[in-house]
C-alpha cells in the first residue's frame, strides 16, 4: 500500500498516507502480540481446550488441576475412568486440522510483504517509474504574478523555461528574491510543510525508483489577461505603477496565450480568478495564432524558493486591496477604504503557483483544450458584470461599525 | 487400590439408588420430572427445598411419596396464621412421675423427623416461620435454653401458594436463603392431566415402595450423601461458580467493596435489588456435584453448574419495583447472568 500511495499520490499526501499506515501498522503489531500473549496455554488451559472440543465434561481440567492432591476418594475412580476414555481425546480428534489455523495469517502477512517487495523492484527494472516521472514540458502563464513552484519538492529537478520575457521576468523576481529573502522571513509552519515535503518526496523518490533528476520541465511564458486585464484588476493595481514586463505580460495576452486551468486557479487570487477564467481565455480560433513556445531550457535558472519570497514590486498585483492580502482574508484593515500596501516581504506572503502535470494540459507543442468564451448582449434591464465600485462610508458611521466589529 | 472398591461402586450405586427413588415417586406422582429430579438433588446435596405451585399440584403428594419411598419418618406441619414456633419445636410440659413427682420434660415438635413438610409455609407468620432456621441450618432446636438435636437425614420440603395471598406473610429474605432450591410445579399438561385423573380416580392406589430396607435407610442415605462431598471440583469450576454470584450483584449495592467481576449485565444493575449470597455459590457446587455423580463422573462440570442454577438461585436473588412493574422474571435475569459469565469465559 506504501508504495501504491508512492506512485499515486503527491509528496503530502503520501506523507499523510504513510503516517496513517505507519499508526496502523504499529497498531496492529500492538494487538497481534497482546492476543498472542494472552491466547498462550499452560497445561491446565490446554486441557480446558480438550475438554471442550471432545465434549468431555470437564475431566482432564479436573485432573491437571488436582493432580498431586489426591484428597478425595473418587480420585482413583476418576483416573481409571478418565484413562479407559483415552481414545475420546486423542490429539486427532483434540485438534482436527494438521495446519494450524493461527499460520494462516502469517501466510497472508508473508505473501503481502512479498508482493510490497516486488511492487519496489519492479518499477525500476520495467521503467514504471521512469515512465511515469518522464519529463513532460508545462506550459504556465506567469503574468505579472509572483511566482513560485506549489510544491517545493520539485526545487531540484525542475528546469524552467520560457520566452524571452518571462525568463527576464523571472530573473528578475529571483534576484530580488535573493536580496530580500532572508532565513527569519518565513514562517515557521511554512518550513515545517517544506521539511516535511521534501522527506516525503525523498521516501517517494526511493519507493517508486524515480529520480529527482527526471523532474518535468517547466516552461513559462509571460502572459497576461489581454483587454480584460483593466477591468478585472480595477481596485487592484495602481494606474501606471505596471512595470514593463508586466505591459509585455498584456502584450502577450492579447495575442491569446492560454493559460493552465491548475495556474489559475492556485495562483490568482480570487478577483483575478473568474477574469482569468471568462475573459482571459483565447476562443479557439485564437490558439492558432498561439506563439509556440520555443525557448530551450535555460541552465541554471530553476524554480523553488528562491523566488517565491522575493519583496514586492510596487504595481504588482499583491499590492491591492483585492490582491493577495485580500485572498488570504488577512485584510481587516481594507473595510474602510482603499488598503495600504501590505509588506509581503515582510510577511513572507506569495502567490503559490500549482504547476503539476496534467493530462488535459497542454502536450509539448500542443495546446489543451479551452472553452469558447461566451457573450451575450444585455437588455435593458441587464447591467454588464462588474464588479461594484466600493462607497464610502460616512465618517459618522465610521466610528460605529468600528465598534460593532471591535466588539 | 483397598479403598477403590469401596468408592468405586459408589458412584453406580449413587445414580442406581437416586434413578430408584425417581421411579417409585412418579408411580404417584405424574409429571413434574424436572421438579423430582431437582428435588432429589436438593435431597441428597443435605439441602432443604421450597416447592411452589398452584394449589392441587400435587405438592403435598410429592413430599409424602418421598418420605414412603424412603421409608423415612414423616411429618406435616399446616401452617396458619396462629401457629406458634412451639407448635413446631416443641415444648416443656409438666408431667407426673410414676413416684408422684412432677417435672418439666420436654416434649418434641414435629420438626423431630426426618422429612418435615411445612405447607404453605408463607401463612404463618415470620415469628413462626423463623423457628424453622435454627433446625433448617443446625439440625437443632434449642428449647428453654436446652438444645436437642435432630437425627439425620433431615429434609425440610415448603410449600408456597403463590395464589391467594391475602393474610400471608413473605417468607424473609434470612428464611429464604436456606433453602438449597426452590422448585416449581407447573400445570401438567394434557397427557399428564389425563393420566392424574385415571390414576387417582380408579379404586387401587399407586403402591410405593421401599428403595432401601427401612432399617438402613437413614444410614445408606447418609452414606450417599457422603459420596457427594468427595465429588471434585477443579478450582476453575469453583471460581466460574463464584463468577456467577457475584454477576447476580448489581453494582450500587453499598455492600460490595471490591467491584471487579461485577455484574456487566445493564438488567442486573437495573432491576436486582440484592444478589445471591454465597450461600447460593454452595449450592451451585453441591447440586451440581450430585448432577455429576447421576452422570457417572467424579468430577464437576462446567454444564453441572448451569443445570442447577436456575433451582440455586432463583430464590436468592431480590428484585426491585421497576422489575415488578416492567414484568421482569427472575428466571430470565438468571439466564442472562449465565450467558454473560459464559462468554466472559470464553
Amino acid at each position: 500500500m506504501l508504495v501504491f500511495a508512492a506512485l499515486a499520490f503527491g509528496p503530502l499526501t503520501f506523507l499523510a498516507s504513510a503516517i496513517l499506515l505507519a499508526t496502523a501498522l504499529i497498531i496492529g503489531m500492538v494487538r497481534s502480540i497482546r492476543d498472542a500473549w494472552r491466547s498462550r496455554v499452560d497445561a491446565a488451559r490446554t486441557a480446558s481446550l480438550a475438554d471442550r472440543r471432545v465434549d468431555f465434561k470437564d475431566r482432564l481440567t479436573t485432573l491437571v488441576a488436582l493432580a498431586g492432591r489426591g484428597e478425595s476418594s473418587l480420585w482413583p475412580y476418576l483416573l481409571e475412568e478418565t484413562l479407559a476414555q483415552q481414545q475420546e481425546f486423542g490429539v486427532s480428534r483434540v485438534e482436527r486440522h494438521r495446519v494450524s489455523r493461527s499460520l494462516y495469517a502469517l501466510l497472508i502477512s508473508g505473501v503481502l510483504a512479498a508482493l510490497a517487495a516486488t511492487l519496489v523492484v519492479a518499477p525500476a527494472k520495467l521503467g514504471l517509474a521512469a515512465k511515469a516521472s518522464a519529463p513532460r514540458e508545462v506550459s504556465v502563464q506567469v503574468g505579472n504574478l509572483q511566482v513560485r513552484p506549489s510544491d517545493p519538492a520539485l526545487d531540484p529537478g525542475v528546469e524552467v523555461s520560457g520566452d524571452p520575457a518571462a525568463m527576464q521576468e523571472l530573473a528578475g523576481r529571483e534576484q530580488e528574491g535573493v536580496d530580500g529573502d532572508a532565513p527569519g522571513d518565513r514562517g515557521g509552519t511554512s518550513k515545517l510543510m517544506d521539511k516535511a515535503r521534501e522527506l516525503a518526496s525523498a521516501l517517494q523518490n526511493k519507493l517508486t525508483g524515480r529520480k529527482p533528476a527526471q523532474r518535468p520541465k517547466i516552461k513559462l511564458r509571460l502572459t497576461d489577461e489581454a483587454k480584460d486585464q483593466p477591468k478585472s484588476r480595477s481596485g487592484r493595481d495602481r494606474p501606471g505603477s505596471q512595470t514593463e514586463p508586466e505591459r509585455l505580460a498584456e502584450n502577450g495576452s492579447e495575442r491569446g496565450e492560454q493559460q493552465m486551468p491548475n495556474s489559475s486557479s492556485g495562483a490568482s487570487e480570487p478577483g483575478t480568478e473568474s477574469s482569468q477564467g471568462q475573459q482571459a481565455q483565447p476562443s479557439p480560433g485564437d490558439m492558432a495564432s498561439n506563439k509556440p513556445i520555443v525557448e530551450p531550457a535555460k541552465p541554471g535558472l530553476q524554480t523553488g524558493n528562491n523566488f517565491s519570497n522575493g519583496p514586492s514590486e510596487p504595481g504588482i498585483s499583491r499590492n491591492g486591496p483585492g490582491g493577495a492580502s485580500h485572498g488570504t482574508g488577512t485584510d481587516p484593515g481594507h473595510l474602510f477604504g482603499r488598503a495600504e500596501k501590505p509588506s509581503t516581504a515582510k510577511d513572507g506572503f506569495s502567490i503559490t503557483l500549482e504547476a503539476r502535470l496534467s493530462e488535459n494540459g497542454p502536450a509539448a507543442g500542443g495546446h489543451g483544450y479551452v472553452p469558447p468564451k461566451v457573450r451575450s448582449t444585455l437588455n435593458s434591464s441587464q447591467q454588464p458584470d462588474e464588479p461594484l465600485a466600493r462607497g464610502a462610508v460616512p465618517a459618522d458611521d465610521r466610528q460605529t461599525i468600528k465598534r460593532v466589529f471591535e466588539r | 487400590m483397598s479403598a477403590a472398591p469401596i468408592e468405586l461402586p459408589g458412584v453406580a450405586d449413587f445414580a442406581r439408588a437416586f434413578r430408584r427413588i425417581q421411579n417409585e415417586i412418579h408411580k404417584v406422582i405424574v409429571g413434574h420430572h424436572q421438579a423430582v429430579e431437582e428435588l432429589l438433588i436438593a435431597f441428597f446435596a443435605g439441602g432443604h427445598v421450597l416447592i411452589e405451585g398452584v394449589p392441587g399440584s400435587g405438592k403435598t403428594m410429592l413430599v409424602k411419596t418421598l418420605g414412603q419411598a424412603l421409608g423415612l419418618s414423616f411429618n406435616r406441619i399446616q401452617f396458619t396464621v396462629d401457629l406458634m414456633p412451639a407448635d413446631i419445636t416443641g415444648t416443656r410440659v409438666i408431667v407426673s412421675g410414676e413416684d408422684g413427682r412432677r417435672e418439666f420434660s420436654f416434649s418434641r415438635g414435629p420438626v423431630f423427623c426426618h422429612i418435615l413438610l411445612a405447607d404453605e409455609i408463607n401463612r404463618a407468620t415470620p415469628k413462626t416461620q423463623s423457628a424453622l432456621l435454627e433446625a433448617m441450618a443446625e439440625l437443632q432446636v434449642t428449647v428453654s435454653g436446652t438444645t436437642y438435636r435432630i437425627t439425620p437425614p433431615y429434609f425440610v420440603l415448603a410449600t408456597l401458594n403463590p395464589v391467594e395471598m391475602e393474610g400471608t406473610y413473605p417468607l424473609p429474605e434470612a428464611q429464604l436463603d436456606r433453602f438449597l432450591f426452590k422448585v416449581r410445579l407447573n400445570y401438567p399438561d394434557e397427557a399428564e392431566l389425563t393420566q392424574i385423573i385415571s390414576t387417582t380416580t380408579g379404586p387401587e392406589e399407586a403402591q410405593v415402595e421401599l428403595v432401601f430396607p427401612a432399617s438402613e435407610t437413614a444410614a445408606r442415605v447418609e452414606a450417599l450423601k457422603r459420596l457427594v462431598r468427595e465429588v471434585m471440583v477443579a478450582p476453575e469450576i469453583e471460581r466460574y461458580a463464584a463468577l456467577v454470584i457475584r454477576a447476580t450483584l448489581p453494582e450500587s449495592s453499598k455492600f460490595i467493596v471490591n467491584k471487579q467481576g461485577l455484574a456487566r449485565d445493564e438488567a442486573v444493575n437495573r432491576y436486582v435489588s440484592f444478589g445471591s449470597s454465597p450461600r447460593g455459590g454452595q449450592a451451585l457446587i453441591l447440586g451440581a456435584k450430585v448432577c455429576a455423580l447421576l452422570d457417572g463422573r467424579a468430577n464437576v462440570a462446567y454444564e453441572d453448574i448451569e443445570r442447577v442454577a436456575q433451582p440455586a438461585l432463583v430464590h436468592r436473588l431480590m428484585l426491585n419495583y421497576a422489575a415488578e412493574a416492567d414484568g421482569i422474571d427472575t428466571s430470565h435475569l438468571i439466564e442472562r447472568v449465565l450467558k454473560s459469565v459464559r462468554d466472559r469465559r470464553g
